[in-house]
């Protein structure tokens, strides 16, 4: 784990990916600035939602596609040769990096989200600001998995990031829209849980909320993502 | 001496057909041993299946005694040191940070003195601090040799390590393997470069289209497969008449480089040739002591010496049609 923990931080991708969502939590910040949080605080709640979504997606396809990129694999194999330690692994430090993205994005934006609005009517409560970071800290968890599955089965960083982001803002979010099967789908429960961890009012809305299968739901769906990547790297011979 | 690799009746098939086909060999402590075969021998796929990568079709490995797969097979593979297909490199990371990477790997702690070491063997100590993506193939394969002596491999498994090198990065190379022994490093080197596993190693095996077809000291393959003999030059075309001329007195001959000849056999010395390409009415234009080795090995091993011997085979006209030709032959 420690080589996986050396990569995320010698590489640059992940720095990258540090940089673009500091930079659009700055972003969002400002436009609180100019026009104020907005009563359905949607630039507090893109400003730290979209930003780390994305970047969990990239962390979790890039830790998982790298090898493949660098044609390192068979290097890392020949070091550890459990495949399966290797993904468990490698998903460890994906959601570490996952969860150090969303804490330090929140970290940002709690202080920068107050000082921005307190020129508006509306205020950004410190303590909404840290509800969102939590909310997000839960909901990346399935966006890491679902970008290190989708990289790893693809295996390819891009294929797996392009295979993420289409899942999920587009077939995912489209198949919501589809009376009951949409309750079962990825984005809606990701959402049920957002929204019984920051409250109902924070997001405006009055949906009602079944936590408990709303879990049982995103668990079921990261488990055959990572059950069929994990076939996939486990039975197939590495170049 | 206990046998750190075996491969027993190993056989890996693919849709295409089997990459390695029924291959047994064993590699002893302490020898440098060359895996030689044509692209597509079965070499890669060979050191694949050894290492774990790849699972066999049927038959077996073992790496230090251990089969890919059985337990302790994670403790045998971090003893040994691999480079396959090119350096595994992770090109946005300088040298230091992917010897780093390789040590956090292999659980080493206090590493940074080892990787001095190791930097500076290979001549990279002063480019620690350089991505590598900017290195030069040489210098990425030196890197590539340095990382695979992290945490003192007893065996360091080598498959094309000179590919894509000049000459002067060749020679590099071959001098850091030539080291490893003293080091007490048992190495295992796939490669065609047939001259420098002449030079760097004590036994080579032979693979063709899967199959083992030769396994033995350097210079009992030579012996067996590369006879000394003689390089003869000719009227080139006269070549495939003199062929025949020899053959008929029981000398084996190939074509050589600019329209010559190598001959072997039972030659006593270079009048056994001349002689009879004389009283044939082909003069010969030089006549040079030719080295036995293990290029002449190896093409009478594989399908080149069989290529070669149809040319030698094949019917030649008894007279040149060419009087112009036949008149300076005569001269």
């Amino acid at each position: 784990m420690r080589s996986e923990w050396r990569k995320m931080t010698v590489l640059p991708t992940p720095k990258w990916t540090v940089v673009a969502t500091v930079a659009a939590v700055l972003v969002a910040a400002l436009i609180v600035a100019i026009a104020g949080a907005g009563e359905d605080n949607l630039a507090l709640l893109m400003g730290i939602g979209l930003p780390t979504w994305i970047g969990s997606i990239v962390l979790g396809a890039w830790i998982s596609g790298l090898e493949y990129g660098q044609r390192t694999m068979r290097r890392t194999l020949t070091r550890n040769p459990n495949r399966l330690s290797v993904i468990g692994n490698k998903l460890a430090v994906a959601l570490l990096g996952g969860a150090g993205l969303t804490i330090l994005a929140t970290a940002i934006a709690i202080p920068l989200f107050s000082l921005a609005s307190s020129g508006h009517e509306l205020k950004v409560a410190a303590s909404d600001t840290l509800n969102v970071g939590i909310g997000n800290l839960v909901n990346n968890v399935a966006y890491v998995i679902a970008g290190f599955s989708f990289g790893l089965f693809t295996r390819s960083m891009a294929g797996g990031m392009t295979v993420a982001l289409a899942f999920f803002f587009v077939i995912d979010s489209l198949l919501t829209q589809i009376p009951v099967v949409g309750d079962y789908m990825l984005a809606a429960v990701s959402t049920e849980i957002f929204h019984a961890i920051v409250g109902n009012e924070l997001v405006s809305s009055d949906s009602e909320v079944n936590l408990a299968r709303a879990v049982a739901v995103s668990v079921l769906w990261l488990a055959v993502f990572v059950g069929l990547s994990t076939l996939r790297f486990v039975r197939t011979d590495v170049d | 001496m206990s046998a750190l690799v075996t491969f027993e009746n190993l056989t890996k098939r693919y849709s295409t057909g089997a990459a390695v086909d029924d291959l047994s060999f064993e590699l002893a402590e302490g020898q440098v041993c060359g895996l030689l075969g044509p692209n597509g021998a079965g070499k890669t796929t060979a050191i694949r299946v050894l290492l774990g990568l790849a699972r066999p079709t049927s038959g077996s490995t073992t790496l230090l005694g251990v089969s890919p797969g059985a337990p302790g097979f994670g403790n045998a593979v971090r003893k040994v040191g691999t480079l396959i297909e090119g350096p595994a490199l992770f090109v946005r990371a300088t040298a230091r940070q992917n010897m780093q990477i390789e040590a956090d790997s292999l659980g080493l702690n206090r590493s940074r003195a080892k990787i001095d070491d190791l930097l500076e063997l290979v001549g990279l100590k002063d480019r620690a601090y350089t991505p590598c993506g900017s290195f030069s193939l040489g210098m990425k394969q030196r890197l590539g040799l340095a990382i695979s002596l992290m945490g003192d491999p007893r065996l360091v498994v080598l498959d094309e390590p000179t590919n894509g090198l000049d000459p002067g990065g060749i020679v590099e190379i071959r001098q850091l393997i030539e080291k490893l022994p003293e080091r007490g490093t048992t190495v295992l080197v796939s490669s065609h470069l047939l001259a420098e596993i002449q030079l760097m190693c004590d036994r080579a095996a032979i693979l063709q289209r899967g199959k083992l077809i030769a396994d033995g000291t350097i210079s009992d393959l030579i012996n067996g497969g590369g006879r000394a003999g003689y390089s003869v030059r000719v009227d080139p075309s006269l070549v495939e008449q003199a062929a025949a001329t020899l053959g008929r007195v029981g000398l084996d001959s190939v074509p050589g480089d600019a329209g010559g000849l190598d001959v072997t056999g039972e030659i006593g010395n270079g009048k056994e040739i001349s002689q009879p390409l004389a009283q044939a009415g082909i003069y010969v234009w030089e006549l040079t002591p030719a080295k036995a080795d293990l290029e002449q090995a190896f093409l009478r091993l594989t399908d080149e010496s069989d290529r070669a011997k149809k040319v030698r085979m094949e019917p030649v006209s008894p007279v040149s049609a060419d009087p112009v030709k036949e008149a300076v032959n005569a001269v």
